[in-house]
C-alpha cells in the first residue's frame, strides 16, 4: 500500500512540476529602461543568459570566448545571448564602455541590485542558463573553464535539431 | 492507517488525473540554491592567526523559491555553527532568516515578508545581501510595485531591517517613481532616450535621549535623470537628507547631500567613462547608534575600480560617508585585428581619486557643562575640497593600466601596472610608523596557455612595492600562482611572500583544488590566508589571518 502511495505521490509531483522559466523580475537595458525579464524572447529559438560583472575575470573570459564564435553561432542556430551584468551603482557606469571596448556582439542587460540573480538561485558567477524556444530552462552551468562554450554550443545545436 | 493511505492515494490519483490536461503555467516550479563553507584553522604566530577552540567552523544556507501561477514564495535557511572567520559572531545560530510571499497580477506586484530593492543608484535606498560577506540588510514588511503603463514604474514599501537574527529598531518607509519618456509617450527609437525618477525615503526611530531633542524622523529625497543617445550617456542623481544626528556624525544636526554624475561614450572597440561624486553627511541607518555595516538604509558607492589580482587588493577604498569628493575615469580600447604586432590586443586604463571635502560650520551652541561653544552643524559646497598647507587632502588615488593580447591560438598574455595612494589615517583611523599615507606600486604578468582540448595552464607573477610598515604586514610582497584546469577540474598552487618585512619574512602558500559539474561546485583550499579585506563586488569585510583548510560547496537547483 505504502509503495503505491509513494509511487503515486512521486508521479504526481513530476507531472505537477513545471520546467523552470525566467521569472518576472524588473531589469534594465543599457539605456536604463525597465524591462521584465520574463518577456525576454528569441522568436522560438534558443537563448543563453549569462551572469557576469566588470570585476569577474572568469565571466569575462567566458564572454570573450563566446564573442569570438558568436557570429557563427547565430548564423547556424539563430541563438541569442544575453549577458546580464550584476554590477552595482559603484561600477555600473563602466559596463557599456567595457562591453563596447571589448566589441561584444551580444545584448547586455543590467541587474543592478541582483534581483534576477537571486530569483534564479544564482550563487557565484559566472552562471549560464540555456533556454529553449518555449522559454524553458533546459540546462545551467556555473563557473568557467576553457572550452565550456563548446559544450554549451553542443547543447544549443541539439535544441535546434 | 490503511484507510487513510488508500484515501490519500485515491485523492492524489484524482489530482494527478485532473492535472494531466493542465497547462504548463498551472504547474509548480521550484528553484533555489545551496552553499556550505567549512573551515579549520590553527594558531600561527608568524601570520597572526588565532587558535579556533571549536576546531570546525561552518556557514551554510539554502534558498528555496516556489512558483505557482501568480504566486511566488521564497525562504532561506541559514546555519552558522559557529560562523567562519571574519563573520560577525552575532550570526551564530540557525534558522529561517528570510521568508516572503509574492503575488503578481496584471501590473501589480505585492510582496509580504522579506524583500530586497533599490531606488535609483541606491543613494536613497538599497536593501541588499552579499552572503559571502555576511552583509544583509533585508527589509521585512510590505512592498508594492505598480506599472500603470509601459515605461512607468511606481514602488512603495514599509518595513524594518534585518540585524543578524533580529530587526533594527527603526521603521523605514519609501516611495519611488520612474518614467521612461520614450516608452511612456511612444516616442520614436531614433530619439535620445530619457528616464526620470524621484524617491522619498524616511526613517522613524524612537529616542530615549532626554538631554537632546533628537529628530525621530530622518528623510532622504532624491531626483535622477538618465539620458542616452547612440553611444553616449549621462546619468545624474542628486540626494538631499534631513538632519539626522547619529553616533556616526557625532550627533551633528547637519543636513546631508550627495551628487553622482556618470557619463560615458562608447563605440565598437572603444569605450570611455567619467564619474564625479560629492558626498556630505550621508550615513543613513535605521538605528542612529549603529555602526559598521549594520542596518544601512542607503548605499554610498565608492567610485573606484574593483581589483581582482591578489596583491592589488591590499588597499581597497571604502566610501567615507561623512564626506568625500572624487572622480573616476576609464578608457577601454580594442586594437583592430589588422594592426601589426598589437592587433587584437585589449587595453584598459583607469584613474580614480577621492578627497576630503571642505566643511563650514553653520550653527553652534554653548554647552554649559563644558563651558564652551561648539559647532553642531556644518555644510559643504559641491566639489570643494579641504586643503591643508596649500594642498588638497587626498583620501585615495589610484591609476591602473592593463593590456592583454592573444599571441597565438594557444597563448594569451596579460600585463598590468597600478599605483595607489591610500590615506590610512583618514580611511582606517590608524597611522603606520612610516606616516599617514601608504604608497604602493603593483605589477603583474599573467600567461594562459592552452595545452590541448579543454586543458589549460595559467600562471600569474605579481609584485607589490609598498611603504606600509605595520606589525604583521609590511613592505614588499611577491606572488606566484600556477593553475592547471581540465574540463571542469582545477588545481592551483600559490605563494604570497612578504619579503619586505625587516624581521618577519613570511610565506603564505596555498594549495587549492576543485571541480564543477553542472551547477555544483566543490573547492578546497589548504594553507595560509593573510589578514586583510575580502571583497565581493563592491562590498568588503575584514578577514583575520587563518592557517588551515577551507572547503566550499555550492549548488543551484
Amino acid at each position: 500500500m505504502k509503495k503505491i502511495f509513494l509511487s503515486l505521490f512521486f508521479m504526481s509531483m513530476t507531472l505537477l512540476m513545471a520546467q523552470q522559466t525566467i521569472p518576472s523580475v524588473s531589469i534594465k537595458t543599457l539605456e536604463k529602461e525597465v524591462i521584465d525579464a520574463a518577456k525576454l524572447s528569441n522568436d522560438g529559438k534558443p537563448m543563453v543568459i549569462s551572469f557576469w560583472a566588470t570585476w569577474c575575470k572568469p565571466c569575462q573570459r567566458e564572454l570573450d570566448a563566446i564573442n569570438e564564435v558568436y557570429e557563427e553561432w547565430v548564423d547556424e542556430t539563430g541563438v541569442k545571448v544575453y549577458a546580464i551584468s550584476i554590477d552595482d551603482s559603484r561600477n555600473v557606469s563602466r559596463v557599456a564602455p567595457l562591453v563596447n571596448g571589448k566589441a561584444w556582439e551580444f545584448d547586455v542587460l543590467l541587474d543592478t541590485n541582483s534581483d534576477l540573480k537571486r530569483a534564479l538561485g544564482v550563487g557565484t558567477i559566472p552562471h549560464t542558463f540555456l533556454i529553449n524556444g518555449k522559454g524553458e530552462i533546459i540546462s545551467q552551468h556555473t563557473g568557467y573553464s576553457d572550452g565550456d562554450e563548446e559544450e554549451l554550443y553542443e547543447h544549443i545545436q541539439e535544441l535546434v535539431k | 492507517m490503511n484507510k487513510i493511505t488508500l484515501l490519500s492515494a485515491t485523492l492524489i490519483g484524482c489530482f494527478l488525473f485532473s492535472n494531466r490536461a493542465m497547462a504548463q503555467e498551472n504547474k509548480v516550479s521550484i528553484s533555489g540554491n545551496f552553499q556550505g563553507t567549512f573551515q579549520m584553522s590553527k594558531e600561527n604566530e608568524n601570520i597572526g592567526s588565532q587558535d579556533v577552540p571549536e576546531e570546525l567552523l561552518m556557514n551554510a544556507f539554502s534558498n528555496v523559491r516556489i512558483n505557482w501561477k501568480d504566486f511566488t514564495a521564497g525562504m532561506r535557511f541559514e546555519y552558522y555553527n559557529p560562523p567562519v572567520l571574519g563573520f560577525d559572531r552575532s550570526y551564530e545560530g540557525q534558522g529561517m532568516s528570510f521568508f516572503y510571499v509574492n503575488y503578481k497580477k496584471d501590473n501589480f506586484d505585492f510582496t509580504v515578508g522579506n524583500f530586497y530593492d533599490q531606488f535609483g543608484s541606491g543613494l536613497a535606498f538599497r536593501s541588499y545581501e552579499e552572503r559571502d560577506l555576511g552583509y544583509d540588510n533585508a527589509m521585512k514588511g510590505v512592498h508594492v510595485k505598480y506599472m500603470p503603463t509601459d515605461g512607468v514604474q511606481l514602488k512603495g514599501f514599509v518595513g524594518k531591517q534585518r540585524l543578524f537574527w533580529d530587526l533594527g529598531p527603526g521603521y523605514v518607509r519609501g516611495i519611488d517613481g520612474e518614467v521612461n519618456l520614450n516608452s511612456a509617450f511612444k516616442m520614436g527609437d531614433n530619439l535620445p532616450s530619457f528616464d526620470i525618477g524621484a524617491s522619498l525615503v524616511s526613517r522613524y526611530q524612537e529616542s530615549t535621549q532626554t538631554l537632546y531633542n533628537l529628530p525621530l524622523n530622518a528623510s532622504v529625497y532624491s531626483a535622477r535623470i538618465a539620458t542616452s543617445y547612440k553611444g553616449a550617456s549621462l546619468d545624474v542623481e542628486y540626494v538631499g537628507k534631513s538632519a539626522d544626528p547619529s553616533s556616526q556624525n557625532n550627533y551633528f544636526v547637519s543636513k546631508g547631500k550627495a551628487l553622482l554624475i556618470n557619463t560615458s561614450y562608447s563605440t565598437k572597440g572603444f569605450g570611455a567613462s567619467l564619474s564625479l561624486k560629492h558626498l556630505d553627511n550621508m550615513d543613513y541607518r535605521s538605528d542612529r547608534e549603529a555602526s559598521g555595516q549594520d542596518v544601512l538604509v542607503n548605499f554610498n558607492p565608492a567610485l573606484t575600480r574593483i581589483n581582482t589580482y591578489a596583491l592589488a587588493t591590499f588597499y581597497p577604498y571604502a566610501t567615507q560617508n561623512q564626506g568625500e569628493t572624487g572622480m573616476m575615469a576609464e578608457v577601454n580600447y580594442k586594437v583592430k585585428k589588422k594592426v601589426p604586432v598589437i592587433g587584437g590586443a585589449y587595453f584598459t586604463a583607469n584613474y580614480s581619486n577621492s578627497y576630503k571635502i571642505k566643511k563650514t560650520v553653520t550653527d553652534s551652541i554653548y554647552f554649559a557643562d563644558l563651558e564652551q561653544t561648539l559647532p553642531i552643524a556644518e555644510t559643504s559646497n559641491l566639489f570643494e575640497r579641504e586643503s591643508k598647507d596649500g594642498t588638497d587632502v587626498k583620501l585615495f588615488e589610484e591609476f591602473y593600466i592593463e593590456g592583454s593580447k592573444k599571441i597565438n591560438k594557444k597563448l594569451k598574455l596579460t600585463t598590468a601596472y597600478m599605483y595607489t595612494l591610500y590615506n590610512t589615517k583618514l580611511n582606517s583611523g590608524i597611522s603606520t610608523s612610516n606616516g599617514d599615507i601608504i604608497y604602493s606600486n603593483f605589477a603583474v604578468i599573467e600567461a594562459k596557455y592552452k595545452l590541448g582540448k579543454r586543458r589549460t595552464i595559467r600562471t600569474e607573477v605579481q609584485h607589490l612595492a609598498s611603504t606600509q610598515i605595520e606589525d604583521k604586514n609590511e613592505g614588499n610582497w611577491a606572488q606566484i600562482l600556477i593553475e592547471y584546469s581540465k574540463k571542469g577540474y582545477f588545481v592551483a598552487v600559490q605563494d604570497l611572500y612578504n619579503y619586505g618585512h625587516s624581521s618577519n619574512k613570511v610565506h603564505y602558500p596555498t594549495l587549492s583544488a576543485g571541480f564543477t559539474k553542472g551547477t555544483t561546485q566543490v573547492s578546497a583550499t589548504y594553507g595560509r590566508q593573510r589578514a586583510g579585506l575580502f571583497c565581493v563586488g563592491g562590498v568588503c569585510r575584514t578577514v583575520p589571518a587563518s592557517d588551515g583548510l577551507t572547503l566550499t560547496i555550492t549548488s543551484t537547483f
